[in-house]
């Protein structure tokens, strides 16, 4: 009975769908459970894409194995009539079951006859199958000749066909919720980047449904050199390929932060092959949305790309806008993980650079290679082109680059140079430190960019982060500035600028520790004579009756020296504090006898603490009245004070009796220049440009005096150059020279002495 | 007998004098390396060694963190310990940081003064204290 009959192939229809072995396997069931029911010679199911124009058999029973290997899987042009053209456009648009007998003598639109005759088919049955109101395909059945199709049989085929459309949309759903269940679990707890790529990756193939013909990699932008590094795996071994800026349909795709598909590869100009012998390409930008982004000295929602999928198909107009719709969602929930596994390395990765910082200070490492090193890490975690680190110099009302990472030498030289505002300037650094506040300038032709420095170094390829440094004793003692490649990215986002804030709270640090140091070496020197006036006056005062002239002549001339070592110290003080100097009054004084004469006699305790001979230190007679200017005295004597004392303490301790320091005069045109040459451990050839910097002192001098700040000779020159003069290391050893330049137009009473 | 070892011998000069006129024996050594082999020798007659911390580091302590000689006088402690954990220290500095009294609390029969407060005539009764374990 057709009813008992129906029943049992239900029956089986049901057990296919259960057993849910996968769309392919199947659909081979069905038509051949229909084609044994239906007593058919043969059958297929075809799937029609009236996107694409074609058609595809799913499943073939029945035909020969060259038929099989021609058609299964293979889409083939819905118009046209050729030998595989089986269906044309025409019967297939009107979407109805389709029944047609002698497909032998003239084809009936359905077949060739030849190939009919060919196949031993006569009677073509073909039911169509919707889904959502589409044509989804057809299930055919082919008859010998001699038996054409009965009512029963097409009603079975009917009903098979209905039931194909039902189990394949079912295995269909039910395959793609499976395949983006297990792909947000798997994306949601990857544990590293490079595994959660590849996860994408797989999973994005997997749902895009055509694992077997689409090949696919994932790209990440190099932020720093602007490329794309596409990773993609063959045989699980991952291969590698980098698309220069701005190349490729990748390039259009990351500009605009949207799908792009090209149907046809070959037309397609800007395409640049991965794969051999792909035809279509879609590419799906991995983008998260409203992302907080700093936005001048706001924050704004902006877009983040974070990456790119690119899939290609050796089969033109592969891909379709469902695609799109379908992947674009699905690319953002990727996106969100693979910013999540970012920052959380960046996060480690600070930790990391915190705890090198901090052991490397706690070794005393100088603040140029650790302020460096700062700087390197952020370049290789943020992706960053450069850094530069500006200070505030006070004493000059400037601001001015100290740092750079990022540049080759000759940049930095020059950059340097360029970088160095006044405080009240119009320049984005001056800025910055007048509102304290970060900033990521949003224009390119912002008017706070030096034009100079603009257009040399290229400027308007980058983006810039500005972040104050600030103490609560000085408020904002310099700006750390960040630089990113414009060429994939418009913004700097909120959690990066957090970072970069905690990276600058380092440098800060750096800074303050080395001052912090510096301050209690400063201090102890002024403690240290304080102490000694209250010792010599407490032991003069128990034992006056005691001591002997000599000994009491001694003892008020050390009270003497440290009453003006104080005063010098008080001088260093206020620079460590303060970072400048102050001048006041300008009396006439005559150098020689005024100044280097009475140090010469204030420092005859330290030579004698130092095992040295007292003699050691000459000038020339003839110099003693040559030079006669206004100038401010306490300020030129602590010049002369810091070099000789320096002198002094750097002495070659191996050989005191050789110790000597000569003060002579050379007169120029327009200078008198004092020359103090001695013949102790010198400057290493190494360190001589950097010897008047803030604080650094060689590896020598830190071994032989550890009361030294490393001021000395930045205070010096500060103080020479602020007097229209100069102070330069002219010979680095044997001996060592430094020459103080006094210009003779000091020799003029000026108008107003007092400052 | 009172070593002394400071690298400004002006600055403890009043100290001296004042405990060789408390009857002390005293000796002076302005280098860290001298002072040790010094030490070394004479260890068993020293009653007191009396210390400063800031130092050039020296041969003896130039593969040590002294943070270019700020802490040489805690090295030096540490290494008058592996030669005997008895002998009383005074340190007596100018420093005041709180990193000094914990790099220094855990060290026995060790003293630290600053001398700011404990000016060269009283150091003769500071040392007998010292000597007495009143301290």
């Amino acid at each position: 009975m057709f009813e008992d009959r129906l029943v049992a192939i239900c029956h089986k229809i049901d057990q296919i769908r259960q057993d849910n072995s996968g769309r392919e396997d199947a659909y081979h069931r069905l038509v051949e459970l229909g084609r044994q029911e239906l007593g058919a010679v043969a059958g297929t199911i075809v799937l029609v894409d009236t996107e694409r124009g074609n058609l595809t058999h799913v499943a073939i029973t029945g035909f020969d194995d060259a038929y099989r290997e021609r058609f299964l899987n293979k889409p083939i042009p819905l118009a046209g009539e050729t030998e595989e053209a089986f269906l044309n456009a025409g019967l297939i648009g009107r979407g109805e079951p389709i029944i047609v007998s002698g497909l032998q003598s003239d084809g009936q639109g359905v077949a060739n006859p030849a190939t009919a005759v060919r196949l031993g088919i006569d009677h073509y049955a073909g039911f169509p199958m919707h889904a959502n109101g589409r044509l989804m395909g057809y299930f055919n059945s082919f008859a010998p000749p001699g038996a054409p199709f009965a009512a029963w049989q097409l009603r079975l085929a009917a009903i098979m066909a209905g039931q194909t459309k039902v189990i394949g949309e079912y295995i269909n759903k039910d395959n793609r919720l499976q395949a983006l269940s297990d792909f947000i679990q798997q994306v949601s707890t990857a544990a590293d980047l490079a595994s959660l790529r590849r996860l994408i990756l797989d999973g994005m193939l997997t749902l895009l449904g055509r694992e077997n013909e689409v090949l696919g990699a994932i790209g990440a932008l190099d932020m720093r050199t602007g490329e794309v590094a596409y990773a993609f795996w063959e045989q699980g071994v991952e291969q590698k390929f980098r698309l220069k800026p701005g190349a490729g349909v990748t390039a259009r795709a990351i500009q605009e932060k949207t799908p792009e598909r090209v149907d046809n590869v070959d037309s397609d100009q800007g395409y640049i092959r991965i794969w051999p012998g792909m035809k279509s390409e879609l590419l799906i930008p991995m983008v998260l949305d409203h992302t907080p982004a700093r936005i001048g000295g706001s924050v704004q929602q902006k877009n983040k790309l974070v990456g790119i999928l690119n899939f290609e198909s050796p089969n033109r107009s592969t891909f379709t806008a469902s695609d799109e719709h379908f992947l674009m969602p699905i690319a953002h929930s990727a996106a969100a993980a693979i910013d999540r596994l970012d920052m959380d390395r960046k996060q480690r990765h600070l930790r990391q650079v915190e705890k090198e910082v901090d052991h490397k200070l706690s070794r005393t490492i100088g603040e140029k290679d650790v302020i460096e090193y700062i700087g390197r890490q952020i370049i290789d975690s943020a992706n960053a082109s450069y850094i530069n680190i500006s200070l505030v110099s006070p004493a000059r009302n400037a601001i001015r680059t100290e740092y750079v990472v990022g540049m080759n030498e000759p940049e930095v030289k020059r950059f340097k140079e360029m970088a160095d505002h006044t405080l009240d300037s119009d320049d984005i650094q001056a800025d910055i430190y007048r509102n304290g506040q970060i900033e990521v300038p949003e224009k390119l032709d912002d008017p706070r960019f030096d034009p100079r420095i603009y257009n040399e170094f290229g400027h308007d390829r980058f983006i810039r982060a500005y972040i104050p440094m600030t103490t609560t004793a000085a408020g904002v003692v310099g700006t750390v500035e960040v630089a990113f490649l414009r060429r994939h990215t418009s913004h700097i986002y909120e959690a990066d600028i957090q970072l970069l804030r905690a990276y600058a709270d380092k440098i800060l640090k750096v800074l303050q520790d080395k001052r912090k140091d510096q301050f209690e070496r400063v201090w102890h020197e002024i403690v240290n004579p304080i102490n000694g006036i209250r010792e010599n006056a407490g032991f003069l005062s128990r034992n006056w009756l005691r001591v002997t002239p000599e000994k009491m002549t001694r003892k008020l001339q050390d009270i003497q020296s440290d009453g003006e070592l104080l005063e010098l110290q008080m001088f260093d003080l206020e620079y460590a504090l303060l970072g400048r100097i102050r001048q006041t009054k300008l009396t006439e004084v005559v150098v020689h006898r005024d100044i280097i004469i009475k140090i010469i006699n204030q420092v005859q305790r330290l030579l004698s603490d130092r095992g040295l001979p007292a003699r050691g230190i000459r000038y020339e007679d003839k110099d003693i009245h040559k030079i006669r200017l206004w100038v401010d005295q306490a300020r030129l004597n602590q010049v002369v004070f810091n070099l000789i004392v320096n002198a002094i303490k750097y002495a070659n301790e191996n050989d005191p009796s050789n110790f000597a320091i000569y003060i002579d005069v050379e007169t120029t045109r327009d200078a008198y220049e004092i020359r103090f040459r001695d013949w102790g451990i010198g400057v290493p050839p190494e360190y001589r440009d950097r010897i008047f910097e803030d604080g650094f002192r060689t590896p020598q001098a830190r071994k032989l005096d550890p009361s030294g700040s490393g001021l000395g000779l930045a205070i010096s020159r500060a103080i020479m150059r602020d007097m229209g003069g100069d102070l330069v290391l002219v010979r680095h050893f044997k001996p060592t020279e430094f020459r103080i330049i006094l210009p003779k137009s000091l020799k003029e009473k000026p108008h107003d002495p007092v400052r | 007998m009172i070593l002394f070892v400071d690298d400004e011998p002006s600055r403890v000069e009043n100290y001296i004098e004042e405990m060789e006129m408390a009857g002390y024996s005293v000796a002076f050594h302005r280098d860290v390396d001298n002072a040790l082999r010094f030490l070394t020798e004479n260890l068993p007659a020293i009653q007191v060694l009396v210390l400063d911390i800031m130092m050039a580091a020296g041969a003896s302590f130039a593969n040590e963190d002294t943070r270019d000689g700020l802490d040489t006088g805690i090295s030096f402690v540490r290494k008058v310990r592996q030669l005997s954990a008895g002998v009383p220290i005074i340190v007596l500095t100018n420093r005041q940081d709180s990193r000094l009294d914990v790099a220094l609390s855990q060290e026995s029969h060790l003293t630290l003064l600053s001398k700011r407060d404990n000016l060269s005539d009283t150091f003769p009764d500071t040392v007998r204290r010292v000597l007495a374990g009143e301290s």
